[in-house]
């Protein structure tokens, strides 16, 4: 069982004189039950690339493969129904796609329209709404009242509420302040480690990236430079900014300070180096 | 440059600002902070009149604020949304520009050459004539700065202008806005704890009140009170920070080398 792309390109407006080809012949293969990053400048189609997970957009050519699901540029719209369960995907700015008066009706939207009875999606709700942190006290508001990292939290929990196995947000700390990224974080995390959901994010934030990832894909027009996990590519990358714990790493390692690539915090940098000292 | 004596404004009961005082002065780069729902970016609404305060004044280049004189106020102030998509106007890139253009009654045959350079400033000189709407979040944002960028607005604000911007094209802005606070007002609220670093000026929201104000150095001064305010510190002082948790002899400084500098003896 894998996520595969194989040979995937999709060039948007193709019948007029501004076609342009946003991805051009993508193969990778994301590893299932892991935190993965796609990286890379705006406009590199990342956001692109993420759409076809999904089936949000069919590949120009080239496959997509989600376990036994075959994405083509041929698939049928009534075929796609099992792979959008799968695979659910949180929007950029998601909170703005949020539309019913509660945040219960909000998140009971997925499951009622994939037919859930109303016990089943009771149950649903409550489900996604631990799994996001919103305890039932939030259940009969209003989803407008609501702060902008709580109405993410509940944009999240709608998708969750159809139980996908593999989930894919798009930007999912961009406007949210530190504090909230790093719970946004600890969210994700809690989902790979003791719900078995495999996660795929684009983003910019490579600290986050260096912190709680496993695996990196960078993009660059429409192409994958590079993939690797966390710590290799980070530590030897120099097409992209890096963390801010590797630029300290290299500071040290300027004036004769080694620190291994398995420190990625600045507690465990300082802890290599103390251990340094004492030896 | 913008003054809030204060002020108050809430939606239903409650505030979300709460009798607010202070002065954004002009030519400078003023940074506002604060959590989700601190009141950042309804202080942006306010100065724009984009909302009405309950009480208290907001004046503008000493003009008071209200529903009469919006049209002076918004041709002083220029603004560059978080979500970009919420002002855009035209189809394509360069209409969107040329749009700021038309009502600065810039005449047509200058107008292109004006385009081209502001397009070019913000990156984005291959794709005017892209439909800003197709175009990426990153891009859209460098689009909506070109549009507010190429008026002649005294002072422009800027609500998380750069969040969806990868870290090069943030370096990128970031340095374009820091040329700008020589003869424009720049107010950029932010949740980026490093940019503060630059600014000239800082304002601390919590809860709709201002709880810290005053330059860097003095806001960076009581890391207790930051932390306190749950803020992320900058890099450099959460290295601080850590360190001397660790026994290390660090003393508070802003430049990271001296820190590594002592790390490094100590080994």
């Amino acid at each position: 069982m894998s996520i595969s792309i194989n040979h995937v390109s999709y060039v948007y407006d193709s019948e007029t004189e501004l076609k342009w080809k946003a991805l051009d012949d993508i193969n990778v293969a994301i590893t299932k039950f892991k935190m993965t990053a796609i990286i890379g400048k705006t406009g590199c189609g990342k956001t692109t690339l993420m759409q076809h997970l999904n089936a949000l957009l069919k590949p120009t050519s080239g496959e997509v493969i989600i376990d036994d699901f075959v994405l083509t540029k041929t698939s049928k719209h009534h075929t796609l129904k099992p792979l959008r369960k799968k695979v659910g995907l949180v929007f950029q700015f998601s909170e703005s796609q949020l539309f019913e008066e509660t945040v219960f009706k909000d998140i009971a939207f997925g499951p009622k329209n994939y037919g859930a009875t109303d016990e089943e999606t009771a149950i649903k709700v409550h489900q996604a709404m631990q799994l996001v942190g919103l305890d039932e006290s939030y259940i009969h508001r209003s989803c407008f009242q609501l702060s902008g990292g709580e109405k993410r939290r509940v944009a999240i929990a709608g998708i969750l509420a159809l139980d996908p196995e593999i989930l894919i947000l798009d930007e999912p700390t961009a406007g949210l302040d530190p504090q909230g990224s790093i719970e946004m974080m600890q969210l994700l995390l809690n989902l790979k480690n003791h719900h078995n959901k495999t996660i795929i994010v684009v983003t910019h934030d490579n600290d986050l990236v260096y912190t709680y990832f496993d695996d990196v894909i960078l993009m660059d027009q429409g192409k994958v430079i590079a993939q690797n996990n966390v710590l290799d590519f980070f530590e030897d990358n120099q097409a992209v900014v890096l963390p801010q714990v590797i630029q300290f790493k290299q500071l040290l390692l300027k004036k004769g300070v080694h620190i291994s690539k398995y420190a990625r915090t600045i507690k465990e940098v300082l802890e290599e180096i103390k251990n340094d000292r004492i030896r | 440059m913008i003054k809030f004596e204060n002020v108050r404004f809430g939606y239903h009961e409650t505030d979300v600002i709460n009798n607010v005082s202070f002065n954004i002065p002009k030519n400078k780069y003023t940074c506002i902070v604060g959590h989700n729902g601190s009141g950042k970016s309804t202080i942006a609404k306010l100065i724009m009149g984009l909302e009405n305060c309950r009480s208290g004044k907001i004046f503008v280049d000493g003009i008071e604020v209200n529903d009469s004189n919006l049209d002076v106020i918004r041709e002083k102030i220029g603004i560059v949304f978080q979500n970009p998509d919420n002002q855009f106007i035209a189809t394509t890139v360069e209409d969107d520009i040329a749009f700021t253009l038309e009502n600065a009654c810039v005449p047509q045959h200058q107008m292109q050459k004006i385009i081209e350079e502001y397009a070019t400033k913000v990156g984005m000189q291959q794709y005017l004539k892209h439909d800003p709407e197709k175009l990426s979040g990153g891009q859209k944002q460098r689009v909506a700065l070109a549009s507010v960028l190429v008026g002649s607005s005294e002072a422009i604000i800027f609500d998380e202008a750069t969040s969806m911007l990868d870290p090069e094209g943030k370096q990128e802005i970031n340095q374009l806005i820091t040329e700008l606070k020589h003869n424009r007002t720049i107010i950029s609220i932010t949740h980026d704890m490093e940019e503060l670093l630059n600014a000239d000026y800082v304002i601390v929201l919590e809860k709709g009140v201002v709880v810290m104000e005053g330059t860097p150095d003095v806001i960076f001064s009581d890391i207790e009170k930051l932390q306190q305010l749950r803020l992320r510190l900058p890099f450099v002082l959460q290295v601080i920070l850590e360190a001397k948790l660790k026994n290390f002899n660090v003393n508070n400084t802003m430049r990271i080398e001296e820190v590594v500098e002592v790390l490094c003896r100590s080994v």
